[in-house]
């Protein structure tokens, strides 16, 4: 009787202090977050005049729909986008080729020299490829391939970062299985491809969508391996609305542009909240 | 075992174990293509740039000159150089004196499993997604001197209006206010898991022995936290050294190189001023921050494991 | 029906160890033979060298006149049965036993009926479409052996297929493994290292200690006729007792040929000891016996008695065994004096 007493007691000051401190938190936070959100719709819908106003206003008089008309055409939305789905696929399947394999044989086989070999791939999560892009931008101009699809998508088949979460992963699966299916007669492509990666459906899943996520919202390598707008992606497209330099008063048009941009991935995000939040907290801790 | 029909893809496949399925089972055919990319656009570079750093690099002519470190004296004595060095520590060391503990203080709000705390927490992650393009041009807007809603906020509440990205006093700012922006999401998710992590018997024993908030936060919750501090430092300072797209698009290093960063510089000596052997030096004191910092991650990752 | 002949084999893994020298064995037709013997006596990596999932360093292992050694696990005419069931879990079980078929160049209406077939026989119609993870552990055991037997092997290899089973499913699974082999007539070799379990279902049984051979031959022959000292403390329950003498040789008898009163016309030997723990089952009493120089004996009487009483144990010279130095099986000789009561 006494211990609840005291608990109830507890219960009020201290409590009550930390749930108004967690509202306030709570409640900056979505005016953090969610109001840039809101603001760049709004602007978006804005007439000229209207987003050259000191102070800015809230909300247009008049919804500007043909804001989004405009940039569309403006962006060229269509001809990036269709570089940017074409670039972040190819890649992913050129992961599936390449990473796949790879990590099944460091996984699963026994040979010479495994442990250098595991060390080799991984070697680019040692060293963030930020930091080397002016080597591969001068071996790519050297093999000419600056302003070509290959050359955005050949080196990113290589990605330490899959490779590694995949090995974790095929780890797990047990030796046995994979030994009924040699007794089966089954052949190294059928071991791979209707085994393994069906067992580690989650990680592929996981995989896959990271690439996509990462391959998608890439400006850094795009920007430094191409020059002209031939085979550019999509982050690159809002830079056709936008005047060099800061001072620019085209902000709805921008502000439409990027809703634009990043609706797809703000698409996928709504779709597979969950998934994508696990995938970031795997790809970080483990 | 007697096939009835061996029709003709089973007389295909069968040629095909026997020829082709061995080449596959070799392991070594397995990991040759992720090997040699991870060679040519890994190692090479990395080989490639160590190597640039000591020669002077002829675009035109393809004659290289060694210089031995020379390039190295220079950047030490550029000023440009020292300033974005200067810089770029500044970053870091305010985003991780403010990023981490802002982190650690809203994953601690925000872990409850209630409808609102999962959706602020869904919300506060968005940016995380999104790539750097649609968040420098969202910035720039907010942080329009003239027109941007930041200074219309100030201007109401009294204060005088900024010149973000345009004033060389203010420019570092506005990146760092960004890219905490940015970052909050995913560092507040990393806590929550490793909050989550701690087993709930530590705290029921805390309650047991009477320890009030205070004590239990600072004496249990951090210490068990210790891995995913360690973690998230080394993102972070991994994550601020690497910094390139948020200048180039918001403020391409100025004005007068005050918002300039490592990365930035290296592309601009190298990229756009074609000194490819200076830039190089740079990169290489820029590896070996991040290579050390790596390293230490990993080897702390691995004294974790065995401690846990 | 082939004799599996494993000739002279040597296995050496990577980092040098070495698991066989020379251990050579052949495998009758058609039997039901029992590999039996401690953990890593070497039973699992013969298994596995005749399904051709690990190589041998040296030797060769032949089926049928057909020498299989450098062949693909999938071209031996062989089946295996693992201990976890090793079934895929992201299929139903038809497709469990019906993927490995169409890797044999079975058409679509065959797999069907074969796959029909089959489950009937393990009683599994109604599971067809369900997947393992919804299935029971024996159901497992019945689809991993369904999908075996599918393959019309010539033999059937099992890994421990029952020690994931609880006791009174593993007896039944026993006894429908051996109708099995009685029905498909083909070899089984069959793994366990619970002894019980191979004297109960083997043909023959090979007993096996550190990479070798110690005696194959019918349970019968193991049983009353060791060959060695490891065969007869491995084999019976209780294994054999076994008494060294002073000259470096042993002697060895076993419990139910040994009695706690003196017979009339005793001519053997005489053991004596206390009383150390006595163990119920049911209506025997498992004795352990502590002699004077710390010989331990395990023996099983339905008498009862108290702990620390002092036993002598007689047993008739016909049924004692005698090992010698090296503990290979010789001759019974000299019996030790009464009186020093070894």
């Amino acid at each position: 009787m006494k211990r609840i007493e005291e608990r109830k007691k507890k219960l009020t000051p201290k409590h009550v202090i930390f749930l108004i401190l967690e509202a306030i938190v709570i409640l900056l936070l979505l005016i953090a977050y969610i109001f840039p959100m809101f603001y760049m719709i709004s602007t978006s819908l804005k007439t000229m005049r209207e987003v050259n106003v000191s102070p800015p206003t809230l909300w247009p008089e008049v919804l500007q729909w043909k804001n989004y008309a405009e940039a569309w055409q403006k962006m060229n939305f269509f001809h990036y986008f269709k570089n940017s789905v074409f670039i972040s696929v190819m890649t992913i399947v050129g992961q599936l080729f390449v990473c796949v394999p790879c990590a099944y044989a460091l996984a699963k086989k026994q040979f010479v020299g495994r442990k250098f070999f595991h060390t080799l791939v991984l070697f680019d999560l040692i060293v963030p490829s930020q930091i080397i892009f002016l080597s591969i931008y001068l071996i790519e101009s050297k093999i000419n391939w600056i302003n070509t699809y290959q050359g955005l998508i050949v080196p990113f088949i290589y990605s330490a970062f899959s490779i590694f979460f995949l090995i974790q992963t095929f780890k797990t699966l047990p030796d046995d299985v994979l030994d009924a299916a040699k007794l089966d007669k089954c052949s190294e492509i059928q071991i791979i491809g209707s085994i393994i990666l069906p067992m580690a459906k989650p990680t592929i899943i996981t995989t896959v969508m990271f690439t996509f996520v990462y391959k998608w919202n890439d400006y850094f390598w795009t920007s430094i391996l191409t020059t002209d707008d031939a085979v550019r992606t999509l982050p690159l497209a809002i830079q056709n609305l936008m005047p060099v330099g800061n001072a620019a008063n085209e902000w709805h048009t921008i502000m439409a542009g990027n809703l634009m941009l990043f609706a797809p991935m703000f698409l996928l995000y709504l779709l597979a909240n969950k998934s994508i939040k696990q995938m970031f907290v795997y790809g970080g801790i483990k | 075992m007697k096939q009835d029909h061996p029709g003709v893809f089973h007389r295909l496949r069968q040629l095909f174990m026997k020829f082709v399925n061995p080449i596959l089972r070799c392991p070594y055919v397995l990991i040759a293509p992720a090997v040699l990319l991870a060679i040519t656009f890994s190692i090479i570079p990395t080989l490639m740039s160590i190597r640039n750093s000591f020669y002077k690099v002829d675009y035109v002519f393809h004659v290289d000159t060694f210089v031995g470190l020379n390039n190295y004296k220079t950047i030490f004595h550029d000023p440009t150089f020292l300033l974005v060095f200067k810089n770029t520590l500044i970053f870091t060391g305010v985003t991780v004196i403010f990023a981490i503990p802002l982190a650690v203080l809203v994953a601690i709000f925000l872990n409850k499993n209630t409808a609102i705390h999962n959706f602020t927490q869904s919300v506060v992650f968005t940016p995380h997604i999104i790539s750097w393009v649609s968040i420098a041009a969202l910035w720039m807007f907010l942080m329009d001197p003239q027109f941007g809603i930041l200074n219309a906020v100030l201007t109401a509440l009294g204060f005088d209006p900024l010149d973000w990205m345009l004033s060389e006093k203010t420019s570092l700012l506005s990146i760092i206010i960004v890219s905490i922006w940015k970052s909050l999401g995913y560092n507040v998710l990393i806590v929550t898991s490793g909050l989550q992590n701690i087993p709930q018997d530590i705290y029921e024993s805390a309650k047991l022995d009477r320890s009030n908030w205070f004590r239990t936060f600072f004496k249990i919750t951090v210490p068990m936290l210790s891995p995913t501090f360690v973690f998230l430092v080394t993102t972070t300072i991994i994550g601020t050294f690497s910094t390139y797209d948020l200048i180039k698009l918001m403020t391409q290093g100025g004005p007068r190189n005050s918002s300039n960063l490592l990365v930035y510089w290296i592309y601009e000596t190298g990229y756009l001023q074609f000194n490819v052997g200076k830039a190089m030096a740079g990169g290489v004191i820029l590896l070996l921050f991040i290579g050390t910092v790596s390293v230490a991650n990993f080897t702390l990752m691995n004294k974790r494991a065995h401690y846990q | 029906m082939p004799m599996i002949s494993l000739k002279h084999i040597k296995k050496t893994y990577p980092n040098g160890l070495t698991v066989m020298e020379d251990m050579s064995l052949d495998i009758e037709d058609g039997s039901f033979t029992v590999l039996v013997g401690p953990s890593g006596c070497g039973k699992t990596t013969t298994l596995r060298m005749i399904a051709g999932l690990e190589s041998c360093t040296k030797g060769e292992i032949w089926i049928d006149d057909v020498n299989i050694t450098d062949m693909d696990p999938g071209d031996r005419g062989i089946a295996m049965v693992f201990q976890n069931y090793a079934l895929y879990p992201h299929m139903t079980v038809a497709k469990n036993i019906s993927f490995g078929l169409k890797n044999f160049g079975y058409g679509k209406e065959e797999i069907k009926t074969i796959t029909a077939e089959v489950l009937e026989l393990v009683g599994l119609t109604e599971y067809a479409n369900v997947k393992p993870g919804n299935l029971s552990g024996g159901q497992r055991q019945r689809v991993a052996l369904a999908r075996a037997i599918s393959k019309k092997p010539k033999v059937f290899l099992m890994d421990e297929p029952l020690s994931n089973l609880d006791a009174k499913l593993r007896v039944n699974m026993r006894s429908e493994l051996i109708r099995m082999h009685q029905k498909l007539k083909s070899t089984f070799i069959y793994i366990t290292h619970d002894q019980v379990e191979a004297m109960t279902m083997g043909d023959y049984i090979a007993v096996m200690n550190e990479g070798k051979i110690m005696q194959y031959g019918t349970p019968d022959e193991i049983y009353s006729n060791p060959q060695n000292i490891f065969t007869a403390k491995f084999i019976g329950d209780p294994g054999m007792n076994i008494v060294p003498q002073p000259d470096g040789t042993s002697l060895g008898f076993r419990s139910s040929k040994t009695k706690f009163h003196r017979p009339e016309n005793f001519d053997g030997a005489v053991f004596r000891g206390k009383i150390s723990t006595r163990e119920r089952l049911g209506d025997i009493n498992h004795y352990t016996i502590l002699s004077d120089d710390g010989c331990e004996f395990a023996v099983r009487n339905e008498e009862f008695f108290d702990f620390g009483e002092e036993i002598c144990l007689y047993i008739e010279k016909k049924d004692l065994y005698a090992f010698n130095r090296e503990g290979g099986r010789t001759e019974v000789g000299a019996l030790p004096a009464e009186e020093a009561g070894l």
